[in-house]
Parts: C-alpha cells; sequence; structure tokens
C-alpha cells in the first residue's frame, strides 16, 4: 500500500498538477461559503468542462474542490451563523460566538488549522489502519447504526441548552420532519398533506439556511450595530492565536479526526453527520461541557477537524468497497467512471499510485485553502463589523437566491423564511436546537436502518440486541443522561 | 426563562406538527407507520409534559428547573416583527416581480428605511448587490433566476 506514496507526492508537484488543485482549492472555497451552493454543485457544474482534460488533472481539480469547501463553509459559519454547507453546521455553534466577541480571526485560524490536520491524520490513519478497516465497516450493520443515531440524538439532548426534556423533544420533532415525503424501504409517501413540493421532504438547504441564517440574522438585524459585540481593535486575536489554540487541544483534535474517519469510512451515515457527532462527543468528553455553545475552542475544533477527516475515510471506502458514502463520493464516482477509471476493491491493490494521489492531492488542496484563509482571516473578520444594516440585504438576497438556484423551486425560498422565523422563535425561548438539527439529518438514516434491520430478522425485534456493538451504545445512550440527572440531582442538593 | 410566549408558540408549533403526523401515522400500511408512532407518542407526551410544567412555574413565577434562560443577545418580538415583515415583503415581491427586480428594490429600500442610510449608500449598495448576483449566478454559473409570476407568466401572455 505505502508503495506508490513517493511516486504520487512527485506527480502531484508537476505545475499542471498544482493549477488543477490551485484553482479547484478556489472554487470549493467560493462555493462552500455561499449558502446552497457547496462542493457538490461546483463539482458537477465544471464537470462538463473537464470531459477533453487528461483523467488525473481533472481528478485534481475536484480534489481541489472536496478539499477546500469545507473550510469555506465554515468561513460563514463563523462570520454570519450561517453554514455554506450542511457539513459546518457544528461550527456555527462556537465559531459564531467567538466572531461575536471580536474573536472571528481567531476562529478561522482554528478552522483553517483544524481543516488542514484533521485531513493529515485521516490520511495518516488510514494509510496505517487500511488492513484493519474492513472488519470496522463490515462491525457497522443497520442495527448498529440504528443505535448510533441515538446515542448522537440522546448525547445531543442531555448537553444542548435547556433541560433534557426540551433536548429529547426537540429531537424527537427533528427525527419526525425528516420523515416527510418518499420513504424508500417501504415505498410510501408520508405526511406531505397532498403537496408534491413535499414528495422528496423537506430539503436539507433550505432548512440550514432558514434556521440558521435567516433565524440568526433576524436577531441581530432586529438589534441593529454590529455582529461582533466588542471593540474589534482591542480583542480581535489574530488568525495565528488561532493556530496556536489548535495545538493546545491535541486530545480533542486526534480524538474529532478519529470519529471523522470512522464516519468517513461507514458507508451510509454520510457526511452531515461526522461533525455533529464529533461535537457532541467533544462536549461530552470535556470536563467543561457548559462552555459550548459558547465560543470554545474546542467546539470549532471538533466540528472541523472530523469535517476533513471524513473525506479522507469516505475516499478511501468509495475507492476499495466501490461503494460511496455520500452524495459527495457518489458524484466522485461518476467522474471516475466517466474518465475511465473503474472504482472496486481491485483499485487499491493495481493502481496504489492512483489512490495516493488523490489523497495527497485532497491534503494539499485543504493546504491551500488553509493557507488562504489564515492570510484572509484579519480581512474578513472585518465582515463582524460592518454595521448590519448593509449586511441584512447582503446575506438575504445572496441566501435566497442561493437556495433556488439549486432546485430552481420558490417554494424553497419561502421555506427558508418561514424556517427562519421559527429559528428565531427557538432562540428567543431558549430552546435547543442542536437536537432538532441533528434529529433531522440524522432521521431518515435510523428509520431506514430500524426497518432493514427488522426486514432481515424478518420482523423480530432481536435484531436489535445481538451484536456488542449494539451492546456498547446501549449502555452508552442509558449512561449519558442517567450521569447528568445524577449530578444535576447532587448539585441541587 | 426564555421567553414564555415564544416557548409555548415553538411547542405547540412542535405539538401540532406531531399531533398531525401521529394522525397520519396510524392509518399508514404495513410497517410505514411504526417508526413514527415509536417517535411521535413519547415526543407528544413529553411536549405535553413540558408545557404543562412550565404553565405551572408561569402560575407560581418560579423558574423551571434545568431550563435556559432565553440569551441576553436575543432580540424581543417587538424589534424582530419589522424585519419579520420586511423578509415577507421580499418574498411576496420576489414571487410576483422575480429576483432581477426585487433584489435592487428590496437592499435600496431596506439600506434607506430600516437603516436610515443615505440615498448613496443605499442605491450603491443596491446597485452592487444586483449586479454581483446578475453577474454570479447569471453570467458565471448560467443559473436562471426566477423571473415572477408578472414576467414570467401573466406578460408574455399578453
Amino acid at each position: 500500500m505505502f508503495g506508490g506514496f513517493a511516486e504520487a507526492f512527485l506527480a502531484v508537484l508537476e505545475p499542471h498538477a498544482l493549477l488543477a488543485l490551485f484553482s479547484g482549492a478556489v472554487f470549493g472555497l467560493v462555493f462552500g461559503a455561499i449558502p446552497g451552493l457547496g462542493g457538490i454543485l461546483a463539482m458537477s457544474m465544471l464537470l462538463p468542462f473537464t470531459f477533453t482534460w487528461k483523467p488525473i488533472t481533472a481528478i485534481y481539480l475536484f480534489c481541489g474542490i472536496m478539499g477546500a469547501s469545507a473550510f469555506g463553509g465554515s468561513v460563514s459559519a463563523i462570520l454570519l451563523n450561517t453554514p455554506g454547507t450542511p457539513v459546518n453546521a457544528a461550527t456555527c455553534f462556537d465559531g459564531y460566538p467567538m466572531a461575536k466577541r471580536g474573536e472571528a480571526a481567531k476562529a478561522l485560524g482554528l478552522s483553517a488549522t483544524s481543516c488542514l490536520l484533521g485531513a493529515l491524520f485521516g490520511l495518516v490513519i488510514l494509510a496505517l489502519l487500511i488492513q484493519v478497516m474492513r472488519p470496522v465497516v463490515l462491525a457497522f450493520g443497520h442495527a448498529e447504526l440504528f443505535w448510533l443515531v441515538l446515542f448522537g440524538l440522546v448525547a445531543t439532548a442531555t448537553i444542548s441548552q435547556g433541560s433534557i426534556l426540551d433536548g429529547l423533544i426537540a429531537g424527537g420533532v427533528g427525527i419526525l420532519i425528516s420523515l416527510v415525503g418518499l420513504n424508500e424501504p417501504t415505498g410510501l409517501i408520508r405526511f406531505t398533506m397532498g403537496s408534491e413540493y413535499l414528495w422528496d421532504g423537506i430539503p436539507l438547504i433550505p432548512f440550514f439556511v432558514g434556521l440558521f441564517a435567516i433565524g440568526e440574522l433576524i436577531n441581530y438585524s432586529a438589534r441593529g450595530g454590529t455582529i461582533a459585540e466588542t471593540d474589534i481593535a482591542a480583542e480581535m486575536k489574530g488568525a495565528w492565536s488561532g493556530v496556536v489554540e489548535v495545538f493546545k487541544h491535541p486530545v480533542c483534535l486526534v480524538r474529532s479526526s478519529m470519529v471523522g474517519t470512522v464516519i468517513g469510512v461507514i458507508p451510509g451515515v454520510g457526511g452531515d453527520a461526522a461533525n455533529l457527532i464529533a461535537y457532541t462527543v467533544a462536549v461530552q468528553s470535556s470536563k467543561h461541557p457548559e462552555t459550548f455553545g459558547e465560543g470554545n475552542p474546542e467546539g470549532v475544533i471538533a466540528s472541523e477537524a472530523s469535517n476533513d477527516a471524513k473525506d479522507g475515510g469516505a475516499l478511501l471506502t468509495t475507492l476499495s468497497f466501490g461503494i460511496p458514502g455520500s452524495l459527495a463520493m457518489a458524484l466522485l464516482l461518476s467522474i471516475f467512471i466517466i474518465h475511465g477509471i473503474t472504482p472496486g476493491p481491485q483499485l487499491i491493490l493495481e493502481r496504489p499510485v492512483f489512490v495516493w494521489t488523490l489523497l495527497v492531492g485532497y491534503v494539499l488542496a485543504n493546504a491551500f485553502a488553509s493557507i488562504f484563509g489564515l492570510v484572509s482571516a484579519r480581512y474578513l473578520a472585518i465582515i463582524t463589523r460592518v454595521p448590519v444594516h448593509y449586511l441584512t440585504p447582503i446575506i438575504v438576497v445572496v441566501s435566497l437566491v442561493g437556495t433556488y438556484v439549486l432546485r430552481e423551486n420558490i417554494w424553497d425560498v419561502g421555506l427558508v423564511i418561514l424556517l427562519g422565523v421559527v429559528g428565531f422563535a427557538i432562540r428567543r425561548a431558549g430552546l435547543p436546537i442542536l437536537p432538532l438539527v441533528i434529529g433531522f439529518v440524522l432521521g431518515q438514516l435510523a428509520e431506514n436502518s430500524f426497518l432493514l434491520t427488522l426486514n432481515i430478522h424478518d420482523g423480530s425485534y432481536t435484531g436489535f440486541f445481538e451484536s456488542g456493538v449494539s451492546w456498547v451504545l446501549i449502555v452508552i445512550i442509558v449512561a449519558i443522561p442517567t450521569a447528568k440527572l445524577i449530578r444535576s440531582g447532587r448539585s441541587n442538593r | 426563562m426564555g421567553s414564555t410566549f415564544s416557548f409555548f408558540f415553538v411547542n405547540g408549533l412542535y405539538a401540532v406538527i406531531v399531533v398531525m403526523m401521529l394522525g397520519h401515522a396510524y392509518f399508514l400500511p404495513g410497517k410505514g407507520g411504526i417508526v413514527p408512532l415509536v417517535i411521535g407518542v413519547p415526543t407528544l407526551l413529553m411536549l405535553l409534559g413540558s408545557m404543562l410544567r412550565r404553565a405551572r412555574h408561569e402560575r407560581a413565577r418560579a423558574p423551571v428547573e434545568g431550563e435556559a434562560a432565553a440569551a441576553d443577545d436575543v432580540a424581543s418580538w417587538g424589534d424582530a416583527l419589522p424585519v419579520v415583515g420586511w423578509l415577507a415583503a421580499l418574498l411576496v415581491m420576489v414571487f410576483f416581480l422575480g429576483f432581477s427586480v426585487s433584489i435592487p428594490l428590496f437592499a435600496f429600500a431596506y439600506v434607506r428605511w430600516s437603516g436610515r442610510m443615505g440615498w448613496i449608500s443605499s442605491i450603491a449598495v443596491a446597485a452592487a448587490l444586483w449586479a454581483t448576483i446578475y453577474v454570479g449566478f447569471t453570467v458565471i454559473l448560467e443559473r436562471p433566476l426566477f423571473e415572477g409570476v408578472l414576467f414570467g407568466a401573466i406578460l408574455p401572455l399578453l
């Protein structure tokens, strides 16, 4: 497996490769930062232009886009509380509070460094563990995936603001609204109230843009002033302090990268879940969980490190098993096929140089994006000092247009505004958003896993309790809220 | 505690969603209703419990244990409603006039009257925003923008 690494590294350093990677990184940054666009749109739009290119040059371009789009999404998540892509949702929780207290440049530095190190980590771990990844992947069947989703929900309900009850309610509602539309295992179209618009379910991008971007926009537009609430000259610490801060939290970085890698390797979980699960694990593992959501650097590190680590994992699973774990990987597979590269189990054995080229190219694209982020962080942070009356129309228009062009459905625009009002109401009520988001993102996965487990075991529920992995997850699911209730009971006395 | 009105508004909305889905799920054939019922029934019970608990504490004017306060930096509904009104107006404009006309109109009006900025600033923001959207989405990305019912459907018929 290591045999092709040196050759691949030298190949990536050739001028045409670097140009393709850099161009892809720029596209990825810009598309990732604009809500509603994202790396997938960039890849699909540029695909026709690459038909006449050398296959490897086209692959470099798409690696560049993939490597940079996650960081691009974190820029808008941190500065505007608007995840540029769904995989940056968790970055909003602590990145935006940091921006509000004048530490936007530091948060961007945290994100840029975490992205790069997460990608590197994913690459190293996979290279070391590739021989044992197969049993890890195979250990997660449908029952285990179901319990994994429940773990994510219960853990976030426990640690999010408000009571556990409010968190569980939000998680339950999130799951329920994710079930709207076509259910693949049963073929039923449910809960659409006769509306064709809802046949495909509530779309992901309008959900995030509405709940996060517009919800927060209503808030800061109503308050007036600027996003940053402190004097930026006095408080802004600069991107470099963010870089240094990452190295002060090595455990969080390594753990989140591991979580991202494992999530990325498991087909079917999808990239949107990695940042949320890694964030949840970081909060659970922290000695001060109450500081999360208030601008804790570990929140940004957990989200962004897992984002980029997961892509490395997903790449290797996609290439070695031929099973795309997410939409981005499915698109990448189609790009391979168009350019005459056949993915599958033999690819790693027969073309190790190609596989290493992909991974090294992906890490280099991350490096481009991170360096750009570090250099420009101070200037990007100025956005948080622009009066909101200038920002509001810009953010609203870009968000709505970006959402519209995705499906060219005007009702998505209406949905965004409606969810924006709901998002503001949730903030005003002091109720949690994180469990709602996790329930929505993971709800369909939970149901599909549940139903498939029942089908496999002929309708028997014993399938959920057969494996050791399932029992470990069940114990954790029970232990987390129990521990919090016991701690609360003790502190009340 | 968070705003009482907002608490009951959000939880009431949640309750309506859950009840409607439970009602539909009960009559779904096969396994289509299992997960919605398994998730929906406990969620509804928790919702009712939460709202009852909050109502009881409101009467006693005591804080609910474990509940978070609305953050100090969350605006009041009184301040937020005008912003919501602007967004609703934008939605109506876009629906009837399309993005190309609505974007500069909205940007100019918002900056001028809500932001109370000068005429030149307002025109500059509107023009720059319209140009960016047009060049970025229509020229470079070649993605058509919604033309609106008036320009896309009614006027072509006349």
